[in-house]
């Protein structure tokens, strides 16, 4: 029988550190051959075949493996995921910050008053500077659908709403939630996270502001068709994990698609927990877990209604959070707005992934996550880690 | 059998097996879904259906190997 050729892969680890002997060890190769990943593409080499090459901040080693090695190494509880590498010099790793305190407002460099708060906090600006703003991304919208607006530009969509056929939105939410992603403003109105990015209104909910399950899937069957990057989900429900979602998630991430779903907004309620499809999980899979956001105000503190935790350690939990109080942009009848919640912290989140998907273009879903977390400013000094995830986006950084 | 009923439905569908329930049923990848005793689906994805069945037929459907999961088509909401 003819033996597949060896191809390069990257694996991905479970825990935040890994250097490089125990990642010698996981893979069971000689610690000889591995070779750290930052001075080693600093040098600009080609890999050789024998090459591991260990990215101890992004926590992902390169390696050359055959379909028996790679059936073994994804057996082992280490390991997160093996992915082909399709390109080793996307992965060229930036330095994590963790700031124990609440560090939001520590920046280098002092807000640009002519930029709506919420960009400051997360650091746009520095990333526009830098030439990111989401060009050439596909972002779609699962939402009420997206208005005509002066500073939108919708690239198409659809509706899975029974007996509705435009992605029109009647209810302002989506037409909300698409601005912050991608809003073509360059002032203090309004202006999105990624103002270049291609958006996509995929109407899966009523103009009353509510839908099904069924329809959000369809939205994300559409999404793999129309071969969307990114597809962001500011809606849900307070209840258990479903297992369709997870399966529908899991097979958005298995075609490039990063999911990312707001955490929910039930922090002080009967069920605090991270809502439906955010807390999506399969036991054997961790594409099948959305990016879940949750959100803070303009002083960094936690929204009490922001989702957290799980009421079983398997639930996906809060990944990230986001600006999500008093957020202004666009809405119904061209004007522009206040909204709070989950929902409007999700698409800044969304926005980063655009800009990490121009600056990296083929980058997998689970890279994305990764990106977003490692270069997340850790916010929740211990007690409140269930709150805020990794903690506050940081799109300089992400995109450095 | 039971387990591959969402808890909620179950309990909806045992108190009422005659009412019609939307649900989504995930069954396995290469299944060929025109033969499960659905009358009315949709079919996402391959292996994810959207449906209309009675309690008594939900029952019926989690006996089918093939049958993964059954769920209630639930409302979702904006946040």
């Amino acid at each position: 029988m003819e033996q597949k050729k060896p191809t390069r892969y990257l694996v991905t680890y479970r825990k935040q550190k890994v250097d490089l002997t125990k990642a010698s060890s996981i893979l069971g190769v000689a610690r000889s051959r591995c070779k750290h990943g930052v001075s080693f593409m600093g040098k600009e080499a080609t890999p050789k075949k024998d090459d591991v090459i260990h990215f101890e901040n992004l926590v992902i080693t390169s390696i050359e493996l055959n379909e028996e090695e790679r059936l073994l190494l994804a057996g082992k509880k280490e390991v997160l995921a093996i992915e082909e590498d399709i390109d080793v010099n996307v992965l060229l790793p930036t330095a994590p910050h963790h700031n124990k305190n609440k560090p939001v407002q520590s920046t280098t460099s002092p807000p640009n008053k002519n930029y709506p708060w919420n960009m400051n906090m997360v650091k746009v600006p520095e990333a526009w500077e830098r030439g990111f703003k989401g060009k050439n991304v596909k972002v779609a919208v699962l939402d009420t659908g997206i208005a005509n607006h002066h500073g939108l530009v919708v690239s198409g969509g659809a509706s899975f709403v029974d007996g509705v056929s435009s992605y029109d939105d009647g209810h302002s939410h989506g037409t909300h939630v698409a601005g912050i992603i991608g809003a073509r403003g360059d002032n203090i109105d309004a202006v999105g996270v990624a103002p270049m990015s291609d958006l996509y209104a995929v109407k899966v909910l009523r103009d009353t502001g509510s839908g099904l399950m069924s329809w959000v899937i369809a939205g994300l069957e559409w999404c793999i068709n129309n071969k969307i990057h990114i597809a962001n989900l500011s809606l849900g429900s307070p209840v258990r994990p479903r297992i369709a979602y997870a399966s529908a998630i899991e097979k958005c991430q298995d075609n490039g698609i990063t999911i990312i779903a707001a955490a929910g907004n039930s922090g002080n309620s009967a069920f605090p927990y991270v809502g439906s499809p955010a807390n999506s999980y399969l036991r054997s899979s961790s594409k099948a877990s959305p990016i879940a956001v949750g959100s803070v105000d303009q002083n960094s503190y936690i929204d009490s209604s922001s989702s957290r935790g799980s009421e079983h350690n398997e639930w996906n939990v809060v990944t990230v959070v986001a600006p999500g109080v008093r957020i202004r942009s666009t809405v119904l009848n061209n004007e522009y707005a206040l909204n709070s919640g989950t929902s409007m912290a999700c698409p800044h989140v969304s926005g980063l992934a655009a800009l990490i998907y121009e600056k990296y273009p083929g980058i997998s879903p689970i890279n994305v996550a990764r990106m977003i977390t490692i270069t997340a400013t850790y916010m929740g000094n211990g007690a409140y880690q269930s709150a805020f995830g990794s903690g506050l986006i940081n799109c300089d950084k992400a995109t450095l | 059998m039971k387990e591959k009923i969402s808890k909620d439905l179950l309990e909806s569908a045992r108190k009422k097996p005659k009412a019609t329930f939307k649900i989504i049923v995930f069954v396995n990848k290469d299944e060929d879904v025109s033969k499960l005793p659905l009358k009315d689906f949709k079919t996402y994805m391959g292996n994810l259906l959207s449906a209309n069945a009675s309690g008594e037929e939900i029952t019926k459907l989690a006996c089918i190997d093939s049958v993964k999961s059954i769920e209630i088509d639930e409302e979702v909401s904006t946040l």
